[in-house]
């Protein structure tokens, strides 16, 4: 019984003094991170409209709770005018989480679709960066045909799915803007 | 055995990778360039140092039952911590690294260097063994990394994901200068073996070198046994001298 008991006692300390310290680690660094990836995400924006790196460009942000995707971002350019929107979709697949951005223009086209950060496995996703995503350009939100090449991966799923639902809400908030 | 030879003995011979085959998952995987070699390595690094003297602190207060599983939550406390770290402090590393970091917790070096050295050895003995074989594995993982490198793109870059040092990318060293003596305007990138950057090419490096190493260690060894072939007909030589100077005296005793 004392045996147990000791068992225990130590498991409960090793575990105890684990979670401290990691906790502590996070304290120090959740800030860095968190800056970490909105710098990284926003340095997307341009990318997704094929904008110059020394372009002036402001957004709007505005986060939703009850959509499929998780933002819509409005991207304006120095005159004022929107250049297109820009929504972040995250995914939960078995092998961690995706992240996409995807770039829509005012007509309803698609700009250009970046995976913003995942962890899953890094040679897939840098065969879908490199190779997939580009398939999605220049094509309507009302009419997203997929390639049959794809890779056929858990990750490239993933971005079908945010690709679907960011074209869905699109179309169902601004798709008659440009009317 | 000594302080040095604890310390040396992961860099040639007991090397995790070229040796023991151990951490074959991040040797294959990350090696594509010396850069994310030299990152890996240098999470390892810390990972197996620190784990090893933590196991070390504590062996005489973990009993036997529950060995493996508190090893195992110590190994994965340290790696959650490089991860932080390296999502804060590095994250094109941690990019390109991505769930390899994370695996770390599963590499058998680490938890094998726990359970055979650190469990049974002092403090100072644990750290020195982890830091030796931890800078062991590093090594190896950068032979596959500079090998793969060359062979894809001609030349070894620094800068791109480790925020140490540098600005921005440098290369640290290119083919393109010693070529370029010969023939003006030559990219070695433009011929580089692009099927080394990519898994087969791990595969592929990892054979060349092993089958280099396994070469030297045959060869060292047939030197050994030429030599020690020597000595012994040296000796048998020496042996037959002295038996006939004894049956010379012998003779000349007779006569």
């Amino acid at each position: 019984m004392l045996d147990k008991l000791r068992i225990a006692i130590v498991l409960v300390v090793i575990g105890a003094v684990s979670g401290l310290t990691i906790y502590s680690v996070n304290l120090l660094t959740k800030d860095t991170i968190a800056q970490n990836r909105i710098e990284k995400e926003q340095s997307y924006y341009k990318e997704l409209f094929f904008l110059d790196s020394d372009e002036e460009v402001t957004f709007e942000v505005e986060d939703f709770d009850d959509e499929a995707i998780e933002q819509e971002i409005t991207l304006y350019n120095e005159a004022g005018d929107v250049i297109g929107y820009i929504y972040k979709g995250i995914e939960q697949n078995n092998y961690g989480e995706v992240v996409v951005l995807l770039g829509m223009n005012v007509d309803g086209t698609i700009s250009n679709v970046v995976i913003s950060s995942t962890t899953n496995t890094p040679t897939f996703v840098k065969v879908i960066r490199t190779v997939y995503l580009s398939n999605f350009q220049s094509q309507d939100a009302s009419d997203i045909t997929l390639d049959g090449n794809t890779g056929a991966t858990y990750t490239y799923t993933s971005v079908v799915h945010i690709v679907e639902d960011a074209a869905t809400y699109f179309l169902g908030h601004r798709g008659d803007q440009d009317e | 055995m000594s302080k040095k030879e604890n310390f040396l003995k992961g860099f040639i011979k007991e090397n995790p990778i070229f040796v023991y085959l151990l951490g074959m998952c991040p040797a294959l995987a990350v090696t594509a360039t010396f850069e994310t070699s030299l990152g890996m390595g240098l999470l390892v690094v810390f990972v197996l140092t620190l784990s090893n003297v933590v196991v070390s602190l504590f062996k005489n207060f973990i009993p036997e039952q529950v060995r493996t599983p508190s090893y195992i939550v110590i190994i994965a406390t340290f790696v959650t911590v490089v991860r932080m770290m390296t999502d804060a402090y590095a994250p094109l590393l941690a990019d390109a690294l991505g769930v390899f970091i994370p695996l770390i917790v599963v590499n058998c070096l680490i938890l094998g260097r726990a359970e055979s050295f650190a469990s049974k050895n002092k403090v100072i003995d644990s750290a020195i063994d982890g830091f030796g074989m931890a800078l062991g594995f590093t090594f190896g993982l950068i032979s596959i990394g500079v090998v793969r490198e060359l062979l894809a793109t001609g030349g070894i870059m620094y800068g791109d994901y480790l925020p140490f040092f540098v600005d921005q990318p440098i290369k640290l060293f290119t083919f393109d200068w010693i070529i370029n003596l010969f023939a003006s305007d030559f990219q070695i990138s433009d011929y580089g073996l692009a099927m080394f950057a990519l898994p087969p090419g791990a595969f592929i490096a990892l054979a060349f070198i092993l089958a280099y190493m396994q070469a030297r260690k045959n060869k060292a060894a047939k030197l050994e046994e030429e030599a020690k072939k020597k000595k012994i007909e040296e000796l048998k030589k020496a042996a037959l001298e002295l038996k006939k100077k004894a049956a010379m005296k012998k003779a000349g005793d007779a006569s």
